[in-house]
Formats: structure tokens, sequence, C-alpha cells
């Protein structure tokens, strides 16, 4: 535990000298890079936004996909932390120590430092990179990869930070969303910090995000922003203003909106002509539902589109200021989504389990003010999985759903040679992306005084300029896993395996560019294919040290047992120790008349 | 009735029976059954010697009791049961063990089992 700490403290006094180092750069060097804002929305469906087929408007992003290029077949990890911790390292989730959130790590794996759920000291963030050539960072929204002071953002790169510790929490007050947290955990650089009073998340971040820029307006360096908002991770929330335009639009229900998205994807171009749509065994019969029920569900949705639409709106507040403050035309602006669409909470509107749940909480379900402060919301998963149509499962799962999701980026210093692109990319390309669109170098060996992990990804900054046509060959191998559920990419093709309660634990393959709504497995048709991709998995899975699941392991069950243990542990031992002190008195007593 | 529950209480009798001999004739698959591998070396030797006795005491112990009718046969397996549901949880709370549900329940239910079975099928001591 020593020596850690020495570690610590080694890299911070050597990242010091690094960033003053940089800071002796030319100044015409520096200018002529350009801004980054990296915006991750969370919880976003591949059709959730109008550039992806969506009804909800979204003018922000739609002129940025008009003004810059939108992936097709980008994919991420089919939940949180992993995905970020990848994000911003190019490294895989398995080597980061982020392989799940730290919530569901099961104890079998939470004995291997590797699998600690919170981004580890062998990998450098792109932050740290960017600020170690100059760059101003920031970073305003929900971090999830540690929530001590050496993994806080303020000591991985980001200059200035305002963020979400835990893995999400309200929208409108500081409060926790699920009771594994004793209370929402937000800290400004590097300090635990309160929440303003009129706190709305998606405003609040672009406040912050403009403070920071701001506070560096006569600097002549870039800088890089990291805006991960909270939307539209439950609770879904949204200001009253935005729900009221999507009341009644989801009157036809899921079945109704999963059609919608997916003709639109076909015309949009973004999934291939023939694709087929397969019809997830959670989504509920519409039809079975009476009028209130649909009433009520309908609501669920017009508050998700609306927190969405808001996101736009506030995204497109900090565009607005960029602009004013001339600073737009030096810009690049990324825009993507850390996983699929989000399928908890159930279908029924009323049910004792599920008031008391959230009574616990001081959390209210009622139709009037559904969305609003002091209100609990989802979509479940007959709308989480409209959200991701026209693609097989949602978050947490490896189908296409829970791991593809719209990718934007746009810019005036790059030069777009193409409107859409259909290579296949991932969620470590944009790591490598940025430090290409930058001019910072990958780390090499070792950084900061230490070996570091080396970036697996690639930069997508050749498809965007139209210099290739695919930034992975056909043959090459990109693994996954989370939570036993698993993938490997080759070529267009995919092999995927998910667990229960919605996949059947076999491994499938699918050709996701000619069939991305999973629809048609080719394990029957292709058997040496399958096989040869899954040796690929195994070899991918023993290199990257992936841990089998424990026997019957439950995501959602493993958050609770772990949320349990960490909030009422002590308290459950204080009972059993007493019972156990009761046990020997009444032993010795019984022994003692007899 | 009380026939009816002496049968009930010989089946954990005959089921730790099993149990015990599992260690003896294949210990590795009765250590995979428990969420363990089989250790080498002295590991192995505690492993063998202190489960195997583990389960053969609570089987003998049913037996004798069912054997004898004195409730007080009854108390080792009760106890040893117990107390492996009791600590099994301060392993998850202290230790970072695995709540082990599907092993825990059982272990309480025949304990409380024999407890109050013992009382209808034993003389009064």
């Amino acid at each position: 535990m020593l020596f850690y700490h020495r570690n610590v403290g080694r890299s911070f006094w050597l990242r010091r000298l690094l960033v003053a180092l940089s800071l002796s750069l030319p100044l015409a060097a520096i200018a002529e890079r350009p801004n980054i804002v990296l915006v991750l929305a969370d919880d976003l469906g591949f059709s959730d936004i109008a550039p992806y087929g969506s009804e909800v408007n979204t003018p922000t992003l739609s002129a940025l996909a008009d003004s810059g290029i939108k992936f097709t077949n980008y994919h991420t990890a089919a939940s949180c932390a992993p995905s970020r911790a990848m994000l911003l390292t190019g490294v895989d989730s398995h080597r980061n120590g982020v392989p799940n959130i730290p919530e569901a790590l099961p104890p079998e794996q939470k004995a291997y430092e590797h699998y600690q759920g919170t981004l580890n000291h062998n990998v450098v963030t792109v932050a740290t990179l960017l600020q170690s050539q100059g760059y101003h960072t920031y970073m305003a929204g929900k971090w999830h990869l540690g929530k001590t002071r050496d993994q806080l953002p303020s000591s991985r790169g980001f200059e200035r930070t305002v963020a979400l510790a835990d893995s999400g929490a309200d929208n409108w007050e500081q409060k926790p969303y699920i009771p594994i947290y004793e209370k929402a955990n937000w800290f400004a650089d590097g300090e635990e910090t309160t929440l303003p009073e009129d706190f709305y998340s998606s405003r609040y971040l672009i406040d912050k995000t403009i403070e920071f820029i701001d506070s560096n307006k006569d600097s002549e360096a870039p800088f890089f922003a990291y805006v991960p908002f909270q939307a539209v991770h439950t609770p879904v929330q949204a200001p009253q203003a935005f729900i009221d335009k999507y009341m009644g639009i989801y009157d036809e229900g899921w079945n109704s909106l999963r059609e919608a998205r997916f003709q639109e994807a076909l015309e949009l171009g973004l999934v291939a002509p023939g694709t087929s749509m397969v019809s997830m065994s959670s989504t509920e019969d519409w039809d079975s539902l009476t009028i209130e029920q649909k009433r009520y569900q309908s609501k669920r949705m017009a508050v998700y589109a609306a927190m969405i639409e808001a996101m736009d709106f506030h995204f497109g507040r900090l565009i607005e200021h960029l602009k004013q403050a001339g600073q737009y035309q030096n810009t690049i602006f990324i825009f993507t989504s850390d996983n699929g669409s989000e399928a908890s909470g159930s279908t029924s509107s009323t049910s004792a389990m599920r008031d008391l749940f959230f009574g616990i909480q001081d959390y209210t379900t009622d139709y009037e003010t559904l969305g609003l402060k002091g209100s609990f919301n989802s979509i479940g998963p007959s709308f989480a999985s409209a959200a991701a149509s026209p693609l097989a499962y949602y978050k947490f799962y490896s189908g296409e759903g829970g791991m593809r999701v719209p990718l934007i980026i746009a810019g005036e210093p790059l030069s777009v040679s193409q409107p859409v692109s259909n290579a296949f990319a991932y969620v470590t390309d944009i790591t490598p992306t940025i430090l290409d669109l930058s001019q910072v170098n990958q780390p090499a060996e070792r950084f900061g005084g230490r070996r570091v992990e080396p970036i697996i990804g690639r930069s997508l900054v050749p498809l965007v300029r139209g210099e290739v046509s695919r930034v992975y060959t056909k043959t090459e191998n990109i693994g996954y896993e989370l939570g036993g559920n698993a993938a490997l990419f080759q070529g267009d093709y995919k092999i995927v395996l998910n667990r229960g309660p919605l996949g059947d634990n076999a491994w499938h393959l699918f050709d996701i560019v000619a069939d991305p709504g999973e629809a048609i497995d080719l394990a029957g048709s292709m058997p040496e294919k399958l096989q040869q991709m899954i040796l690929a998995y195994e070899s991918y899975a023993s290199s990257n040290g992936v841990l089998e699941v424990p026997k019957g392991y439950r995501q959602q069950a493993q958050v609770g047992l772990n949320g349990l243990r960490d909030r009422l542990g002590p308290q459950i031992l204080i009972i059993l120790l007493s019972i156990l002190v009761l046990v020997f008195v009444l032993v010795f007593r019984t022994a003692k008349r007899k | 009735m009380k026939r009816v529950l002496q049968g009930v209480v010989a089946l954990p009798g005959i089921l730790f029976l099993f149990l015990g001999l599992r260690w003896i004739i294949d210990p590795a698959s009765a250590a995979g059954a428990l969420g363990m591998t089989l250790l080498d070396g002295v590991g192995r030797s505690t492993q063998i010697g202190d489960l195997t006795a583990f389960f053969i005491v609570i089987s003998l112990s049913i037996f004798a009791g069912l054997i004898t009718a004195k409730r007080i046969w009854f108390y080792p397996p009760v106890m040893l049961l117990g107390f492996a549901a009791f600590f099994r949880m301060i392993a998850w709370l202290v230790h970072d063990a695995a709540l082990a549900v599907p092993m825990i329940v059982p272990e309480i239910l025949i304990a409380a089992l024999l407890f109050f079975a013992s009382a209808h099928i034993c003389d009064k001591d």
C-alpha cells in the first residue's frame, strides 16, 4: 500500500512537470491546433436522434451531421463505465481496469487487480496527453471511473472539472437515483461540491463548460472539452416545456415507433436495403394495454424525447457561445453515446413493489408530474427496443442494440469528404482520432515514468477525409466482453453471445453489414467461419485477462447485493453478531439448567 | 405424524452422508460443487479431511438422534449448519466472499427443520 502511495505522488509531480514543460511550446504551434469538444450522451439508442431516423427534434445534432460525417457502423461497449474507460484511453476495458461497472462486479472477479471497475494507472487518458501538449482540458458531467482523489478526472488530465462519480443521479437536484448510493457524489476540481438550487443537468453541464472555456479566453492554447451528459440515463427527466412538445406523439406505441424509425433508417441509408428486424421477447403487446396504461406509457416516452431535445438544445447553446466567442471555426465536435438504450423499469404503471422502491427514495411516479422534479421515470424494455430500432437487444447486451450507437464528427477544421461512413469503428478509436486531430502523439511504451498500455484503436481521420474506406481489415479481430456477454467483430461479421434473461448463452454469427438487425443467424450455414471466430475470441479473452462470470451471475442482482453490503453492511454485521451472542447465552443457560 | 417427521429428517441425513462420501471418492467434483478448486498438499488434506468430517458428523448425528430418540444428537447438525450459514454471511460482509444464497437458504432451512422436528420425534430429555 505504501508503494502505491509513493507511485501516486511521483506520477503527480511528473504530470505537473510535463504540463510545465508543455507550456514552453511555441504559441504558434499550439494555436494551429483545433479545439476538441467531445460530447457523450448516456444510454442514447441508435435511432434516438434525428440524423439517425428519430422523430425527436435535435437541430444541433442535425446541423452537425449535415456538415460533418456520421458513422453508421460505430460500436461501443454495452454498459457505461467500460465504454467511458475505452473512449478516454483507447485501451481495451480488461486492460484499463474497467471490464464492468464497479457496482456490478461479483467478489469472484473483484479479487483481481484488473477487475476493480475504476480506471487504473496503467493507462493514460486522452486528456492527460492533450494537457501535456499544451491543451486546456475541461470536463463537466458523469465520470463513473472512480471516486477517490487519484481516480477523479482532476487527477486524470483534466484541468477544470465538475464530475458526477456515480453511475447516475437525479437531473433536478443533488440526490441519488437508486438506494445503493447514500448521496449523489459530485466533485468540482477534485473536491466534493454542492449543486445549485436551480440545477437541471444538461443546462448546468453546459453552463460549466462555457465557464471553463471562458476562464481561459485570453489563452492562445486550444482546449479539449469533454461533456458527458447525464441525459438520457434514468431517471428520465426533462423540463415541462420540452415534455409538452411530445405529448401524444407516442400514442401508437412501441411497435409503431420501432417500425417508423426502421423505415426512416432505411430511407437515410443508415442500414442496408433488405435489413430485417427482430422483435424482442421483452416487448409487450401494446394492444393488450388498457387506455390508461397506454396513456402512461406514451408519456414515459414523451419525457424521454424531451430529455433528448433538452440535451440537444443545451449543446446548441455551447456551439452558439463558441460562435460568438470566435472559437467555432477552430473547433471539432465529436458526438456519441456510451451504450445503447436502457431498458430498466417495468411496463406496469402501478405496483406496490414499484411504489415502495421509489417511495424509499422520495420519488413519485404519477402521470401528472412524470419527468419533473421529484419524479422517477424510465422507458422500460419495450420502448428501449424502439429506441434501438432497427437493432436487436439494448443496453448490457452485446447485440447491436446494446453496442451500435450514433457517432458524428464535425467541425470547420475538418475536410469531410463524405457525409456517411459505413465502415466499422469502435470506441477505442476515439482517443487516437482526437490525438490525430490535435497532432499529439500516442504515448510511447512509458509515460510519466511508468509503463503504460498501448492504444489499440485506430484514428478515424483517414475515413473522415475519405482517404480510406475502412480502418480495420477484413481479417482483423476486435474482441469484446462485458458481464459474460461477448462479441467478436471481423470484417462484416460478428459473433455474439448473450446470457440471460434474454440471451441463450450460445454463440451466433451475423453479417452486421447486410443484416444489422441480427435477424439471420449464419451459425448453421457458415460453421467454419463461426468456429474460426470463436477461436479468435478465445485468443482475445485469454490475452486480455477476461474472467468468466460466476455461475448464475445476474448483473442487476449483483448491483443490488453489492449495494446492500456497501450501504447496510455494518448494520447487518451488528445484527448478526448480536444473534451470535444471543445463541451463546441461550446454549450456556440451557446447558447449565441440565 | 411422528413417522412422517422421522422420514423427512432422515432425508438430509442421507444427503449429507452422500456429500461426505463424495469428498472421499471424488474430491475434485465435490470441491467444484461448493465453488472451490481442489487444492494441493496440505490444502488438499484440509479440504478433504475437514469437509468430509463436517458432512459425516452431520449425517451420523441425525441418524443417532433418530435411533436413540435423544434430542441432544440433533444439536451438532443444527449448530454446524446454522453456523455455516451464519459465517457465510459474515464472509460476504467482511471478507469479499460471494453471498452464497443457494447454499445459505438450504442450510438455514435444514437446521430449522432438524431443530423443530427433533422436538416432536424425540423423548423428553
